[in-house]
C-alpha cells in the first residue's frame, strides 16, 4: 500500500497556516483598532484638559477687568475676539505726580515688571477722606522706567503723563494702589488647517500667538451682558459680566466671567 | 494538537484586547480625576479667600485695623471653612482711610500638603458718613424753642473728653436755617435760650437736603433698627470687654473708661419712634419723625427726614439735621438741651465709619 501520510499532513499544514493567518489577521486588526481607540481615548482626554488650560489662562486674563466712569477695561468685543487692557502689574506707590509714579518694588506683584513704550499706569482718583467712593482711575503711557529709591526702599520710577487737573482734585493716601496694563487682543484664528485660541499685545504691536487649541472652528464663543443681564447691545462700556466658551473635539469648557472691577 | 494553540492564541489575544481597553478606561479615568480634582481644589481656595475677605470686613472693628498705622501691616488670623480649605489673611494701611486686604485661599490634601493656591488682593475704603458741625442745627423749616429749653452754636467738649479732643473749636451758628424758615422763641422761658455766633444763620446753599439725602445713604449700614417707644439705651461690657452685641448698647460716651467709650453705633428709627432714656453716640437717623424724651442724651448727629422733637430734659451734643413733616422742623421743649459739639460729631463719623470694597478694579487676583 501506498502511505498517503504525506499528503494529509501537507493539507494539515496548508489549512493551519491559512487558519493561523486568518486568526492572526484578526487578532491584529483586533490589536490595531484598540490601540487606535486608545490613541484617540488619549488625544480627546488631551485635549479636555488643554481647554481647562484655556479656561484657566481666560479666566485669568479676563477676570480683572474693571470699568470706572472714564472708560471699560474692555475695548472692543465680538462673538470670537476681545480687545482689553490686560493687567500686568498691581503694586503700591509712594509717589504719584502728573510725571512719575514711584512704585514700591517690595509691594509688586504680578506677572513682569512694567515695560516701557508698551504699557502704560493706572492710579485710582482716590481721595484719603473716606467720605467718597472713588469713580475714575486715570491712564497714563509708561515713557520709562528707572531705578529709585521709596524711603531707602528699593523702587521704580515710571516716567508718565497724567492729568494734573484730575489728580490735583484728590488727596491720595501715602501708598498708591496702582497697577500697570498692556492692551491685549485674544480672538480664534486658523493655522495650517487648525482653529487656535490665540493672543497678541496690541500695545507691542505682536503678531497673534497661539494660547491653546486646536480647537473647533467655532471653538471660541464669547457674551458679554450688561447690569440687567440683558445681551450688551450698547458695545463693550456696557458688559457687566462675560460669559465665554471653549469647544475642542466635542468637548466644551464654560466660563462664567463676573470680573470684580466692574461697578 | 492545533485546535488547542488557536483557542489559546485566540484567548491570549483577546484577553491583550480586553487589559488595553481596561487600561485606556483606567487612563480616562485618572486623567478626569485629576482635571475634576484641580477644578475643584481651585474652586475651593478661591471660595475660601472670599470668605477670608468677608470676614475680615465683618470683623473689622473686632481685629483693631484702625490702629495700624500707615504703610504697616498686620496679620488678621486665619479663615477656615473645613479642615482642608482655609484662607491666610493679612492686611496694609495705605492711607488714613484707605486698606489692602490680602488673602491666600488654599486647598490641602489628607497630608496637609498644600494642592490649589489663589491669592487675592482687595482694596478696601473705610467709608465714614459726612456731616455738617458748623451748627448746632440745621433746620429746613420752622423752629420752635420753648420753656427752659436752649440751643448752642458754642462748640462744647463733652466733659472727659479732653484726650480725645483736639480742644474747643470756635463758636458757630446756633441754627443754619433754610430759606426763609422761622424761628420762634417767644415761648422760652429763660434769657439766652438760643445763642451762638451768629445765634441763627441763613443756608443760603441749601446744603442740608444734600447733607440728609447723604447721611440716610448709611441706611443700609445701621447696627440696629428701633421704633415705638424705645427706654433703657445703656452701654453694657462684661469682663473688661464691651458687648457690641447687645441691641441697646450704643457706646458710652460718659464714662471714657469704660469699655464702650469707643463704641458708636449707627441707629436707624422708624418714623414716630420716641426714645426715652439712656444714653448713646454716633448716628442716630430717624426715617420720619424723632422725638427725644425723658433723660435721653445723645452724643454725635441726629439727622431725620421728618421732624426732631426734643422734650423732657433729653439732650444731644453734637449736631442735629431737621427736615420737615407738619408745621415744625426742629422743636426744644421743657428742659432740653441741644449743644453743639465738633469733637462729638467727628468722632461719631470716625466711629460709624465701614470697611467698604472699592467697587472699581478693587480686586486683583494674584498670579
Amino acid at each position: 500500500m501506498k502511505d498517503r501520510r504525506h499528503g494529509s499532513v501537507l493539507v494539515d499544514v496548508l489549512v493551519a497556516l491559512v487558519l493561523f493567518a486568518v486568526l492572526g489577521l484578526l487578532g491584529l486588526r483586533l490589536v490595531i483598532s484598540a490601540e487606535r481607540l486608545a490613541f484617540a481615548t488619549l488625544y480627546h482626554e488631551a485635549r479636555a484638559a488643554s481647554l481647562h488650560g484655556g479656561a484657566a489662562f481666560l479666566r485669568r486674563e479676563l477676570g480683572g477687568l474693571g470699568a470706572d466712569s472714564s472708560g471699560s477695561d474692555l475695548l472692543a468685543f465680538g462673538p470670537d475676539s476681545v480687545v482689553y487692557r490686560a493687567t500686568r502689574l498691581a503694586a503700591l506707590a509712594c509717589s504719584v505726580t502728573t510725571s512719575e509714579v514711584r512704585i514700591r518694588l517690595d509691594q509688586t506683584r504680578g506677572w513682569r515688571l512694567p515695560q516701557p513704550g508698551r504699557d502704560s499706569v493706572l492710579v485710582p482718583l482716590l481721595s484719603d477722606s473716606g467720605s467718597t467712593m472713588p469713580g475714575r482711575w486715570i491712564a497714563g503711557p509708561i515713557h520709562a522706567v528707572a531705578a529709585a529709591s521709596c524711603g531707602g526702599a528699593p523702587a521704580l520710577v515710571l516716567r508718565t503723563v497724567l492729568d494734573s487737573a484730575q489728580l490735583a482734585a484728590v488727596w491720595l493716601p501715602a501708598l498708591v494702589p496702582v497697577r500697570t496694563f498692556e492692551v491685549m487682543q485674544l480672538r480664534l484664528y486658523a493655522s495650517s488647517g487648525e482653529w487656535w485660541l490665540g493672543a497678541r499685545s496690541v500695545s507691542a504691536g505682536e503678531g497673534i500667538q497661539p494660547v491653546q487649541g486646536p480647537l473647533d472652528p467655532s471653538g471660541l464663543r464669547l457674551a458679554g451682558f450688561d447690569s440687567t443681564g440683558a445681551g450688551a447691545a450698547g458695545g463693550p462700556a456696557s458688559v457687566r459680566t462675560l460669559t465665554a466658551r471653549l469647544l475642542a473635539a466635542g468637548d466644551s469648557v464654560t466660563l462664567d466671567l463676573a470680573p470684580q472691577g466692574f461697578p | 494538537m492545533s485546535r488547542r494553540g488557536t483557542a489559546l492564541l485566540l484567548a491570549l489575544a483577546t484577553l491583550v484586547a480586553i487589559g488595553l481597553l481596561g487600561a485606556i478606561a483606567l487612563s480616562v479615568a485618572r486623567v478626569q480625576r485629576t482635571v475634576t480634582r484641580q477644578s475643584l481644589g481651585a474652586a475651593r481656595a478661591s471660595w475660601a479667600a472670599q470668605a477670608g475677605v468677608a470676614r475680615i470686613l465683618a470683623d473689622w472693628r473686632a481685629l483693631g485695623l484702625e490702629s495700624l498705622s500707615v504703610g504697616a501691616s498686620a496679620s488678621a488670623g486665619v479663615t477656615t471653612l473645613d479642615p482642608l480649605t482655609r484662607s491666610a489673611d493679612s492686611v496694609v494701611r495705605l492711607g488714613k482711610s484707605v486698606f489692602e486686604v490680602r488673602v491666600s485661599g488654599e486647598r490641602l490634601d489628607a497630608g496637609a500638603m498644600v494642592t490649589a493656591r489663589e491669592p487675592q488682593s482687595v482694596l478696601v475704603l473705610l467709608l465714614q458718613p459726612a456731616a455738617p458741625d458748623r451748627a448746632a442745627a440745621w433746620a429746613s423749616g420752622p423752629v420752635r424753642l420753648s420753656g427752659m429749653a436752649s440751643l448752642s452754636g458754642g462748640d462744647a467738649v463733652p466733659a472727659g473728653w479732653d484726650s480725645s479732643c483736639p480742644g474747643a473749636a470756635a463758636p458757630g451758628p446756633g441754627v443754619l436755617a433754610q430759606g426763609g424758615s422761622t424761628v420762634d422763641m417767644s415761648g422760652c422761658t429763660a434769657a439766652g435760650c438760643l445763642s451762638g455766633t451768629p445765634p441763627i444763620a441763613r443756608d443760603t446753599l441749601a446744603a442740608g437736603p444734600g447733607h440728609l439725602a447723604a447721611l440716610h445713604s448709611f441706611w443700609g449700614a445701621i447696627d440696629t433698627l428701633i421704633g415705638g417707644t424705645v427706654s433703657g439705651v445703656a452701654p453694657l461690657a462684661g469682663g473688661g470687654i464691651c458687648t457690641d452685641s447687645a441691641g441697646l448698647n450704643w457706646g458710652a460716651p460718659e464714662d471714657p473708661a469704660h469699655p464702650c467709650f469707643d463704641l458708636f453705633r449707627v441707629v436707624g428709627a422708624r418714623s414716630g419712634t420716641a426714645l426715652l432714656s439712656g444714653t448713646g453716640q454716633g448716628l442716630l437717623l430717624g426715617e420720619g419723625d424723632l422725638v427725644l424724651d425723658g433723660d435721653f442724651r445723645f452724643y454725635g448727629v441726629v439727622a431725620a427726614s421728618g421732624s426732631v422733637i426734643l422734650r423732657g430734659r433729653s439732650e444731644v451734643v453734637g449736631t442735629v439735621l431737621a427736615g420737615l413733616s407738619g408745621s415744625d422742623s426742629l422743636v426744644l421743649a421743657a428742659q432740653a438741651r441741644l449743644a453743639r459739639s465738633v469733637c462729638a460729631v467727628r468722632r461719631a463719623l470716625a466711629g460709624t465709619a465701614r470697611p467698604v470694597r472699592l467697587r472699581v478694579r478693587g480686586w486683583f487676583a494674584v498670579p
